[in-house]
């Protein structure tokens, strides 16, 4: 595509150390159901691999990460004072040097806690601000955010990906890809997750998290708007 | 894709070729053919804000190495280039400082090289009065320029080095030049961009810590001279001998056989010099940030 090559908008220095690192934050954020606009998780800690550890202040990996976090978008001043406005919410953020070994040099790990659930994301900048999230709460994934993303942890058990399915289908939605995976047999649970052709409604994500074997529903919209 | 291919429609079917840019990317993404100008109309607006914001401010760069270039070369009264060609260097600076320092800018075609297009489009606009939807248009050619070399080398300095950086920067730029100054010249639009490629061919990169700082921002000033450069020459009627899809699959080449030290991490050429060294332990030891 042409307009690849111009734009997009971020702030810089890097659109894989940060402008990428702020589209991971966000879609960590999306995990919340109990997060509204202007809340912060109360504790943060990102797992840097070490490559990305000895240079991530230079290259404002961290106050994008936490920019991500606190919702603030690729493209938007604050993201600059990220580490700040945390502080200011008492968001408590800790780094720590990892070893993510056989993945891609620039990949990370989120994992936080809010007033009633707690969420971790491993995921990889791989250029150009484009992301690969690859785990997510004890799932295998591997989402680009490319599309509107459902993720949604349901009980393994029969009927329980038709009742999604269905549920969907009803509100005229297509789906381009679905995946599901058990990620805890003696639990009985699984993660479903749908990459969808337009954007979900409220309403349906709504229904959804009402459904008797959904458990949570997490919505990820489209993270690279231009 | 070849752009030979682009310009060959265009001399074909009488079309100007940002028509049939714009006609090929509705084909290919099924939107509408006048997203393209829309949408490089908004990034055109976006690198004039990035130079208006950073007028008004100076702050250094994340690591406090970089932050007065632009200011030094706003200051001084030129000895030797004229002043369209000072101006754009400056803004190239600027808006270079401005990516190092967090500030907003548009990739293009990355952060790494965010000033040279701007520094070239900002010039045209000031000393030779083309307007923003003239420019728009050879942007939406520039971008058939950098897709071009995205596909048959790279745009990333991870993978091919600098010279698909500030080289695919450059080309970029020098097309802007030839085609708002006469979009029919065919031979000089497919020559200025391989005049630039082949001017910057083997550029490493090699930024001082990993950093986009040292030194990427003043290769956004060298980009633009070099993209004037490529343009008045091409303009001329010098040719590029090796047509510009050659030299693109050329670079490509080079760019896969440079060490990975060469490659954006931030281990060889001027990054790996003693005084390198020794500003990058300053920095870690600093620990002043975050």
């Amino acid at each position: 595509m042409i307009l690849d090559v111009i734009g997009p908008v971020i702030i810089g220095p890097s659109s894989s150390h940060t402008a990428g690192m702020a589209r991971l934050g966000r879609a960590f954020r999306y995990l919340f159901n109990d997060l509204s606009e202007g809340d912060v998780p109360l504790k943060v800690e990102i797992y840097l691999n070490s490559p990305l550890f000895s240079t991530y202040r230079g290259h404002g990996t961290d106050r994008a990460l936490i920019g991500g976090v606190l919702g603030i978008y690729e493209w938007q001043e604050e993201l600059k004072s990220s580490i700040e406005i945390a502080r200011s919410k008492d968001m408590s953020v800790t780094f720590y040097e990892s070893s993510f070994e056989g993945k891609h040099p620039n990949t990370i790990m989120i994992s936080g806690v809010s007033k009633s659930e707690s969420h971790y994301l491993i995921g990889a900048s791989t250029g150009g601000a484009a992301v690969e999230i690859t785990e997510i709460d004890g799932a295998r994934v591997s989402i680009s955010g490319k599309y509107p993303t459902l993720i949604i942890k349901n009980l393994d058990t029969p009927g329980a990906l038709s009742k999604i399915v269905t549920t969907i289908s009803m509100k005229g939605i297509n789906i381009s890809n679905l995946v599901l995976v058990r990620t805890n047999r003696i639990r009985g649970e699984a993660v479903c997750i749908i990459e969808m052709d337009s954007e979900p409604s409220k309403d349906l994500v709504g229904f959804l998290r009402g459904l008797q074997d959904v458990l949570h529903v997490a919505y990820l919209p489209v993270l690279a708007i231009p | 894709m070849d752009f030979k291919k682009l310009i060959d429609t265009a001399i074909k079917t009488g079309t100007k070729l940002d028509r049939v840019i714009a006609d090929w990317y509705m084909l290919e993404s099924g939107a509408s053919s006048e997203e393209p100008f829309v949408f490089s109309k908004k990034m055109i607006e976006e690198m004039f804000g990035a130079y208006e914001v950073r007028l008004k401010s100076s702050a250094p760069s994340l690591t406090g190495w970089v932050g007065d270039t632009a200011e030094k070369l706003r200051k001084h009264s030129p000895v030797f280039m004229n002043e369209q060609l000072i101006f754009g260097l400056e803004v190239a600076l600027s808006i270079a400082e401005h990516n190092a320092s967090m500030g907003k800018i548009v990739a293009c075609p990355t952060a790494g090289s965010c000033g040279v297009v701007p520094g070239v489009i900002l010039s045209l606009k000031k000393f030779n009065h083309f307007s923003v939807d003239e420019l728009s248009r050879a942007l939406v050619v520039a971008g058939a320029v950098g897709e071009c070399i995205k596909e048959k080398a790279s745009i990333s300095g991870a993978v091919a080095g600098c010279q698909v950086e500030i080289g695919t920067a450059t080309a970029m730029a020098s097309t802007i030049i030839v085609y708002v100054i006469d979009n029919t010249n065919y031979d000089a639009l497919y020559s200025a961009p391989a005049l630039s490629l082949k001017a910057l061919m083997g550029l490493v990169c090699d930024p001082v810590g990993g950093f986009v700082e040292i030194p990427c921002v003043k290769r956004n000033a060298f980009g633009v001279s070099i993209a004037y450069t490529a343009a008045e020459m091409a303009l001329a009627g010098i040719k590029s001998i090796i047509p510009f899809d050659e030299v693109a699959e050329a670079m490509g080449k080079v760019g896969r056989s440079l060490p990975e030290e060469l490659r954006e991490t931030g281990k060889g050429g001027i990054a790996a010099t003693p005084t390198a060294k020794k500003l990058f332990e300053e920095f870690i030891n600093r620990g002043d940030m975050g």
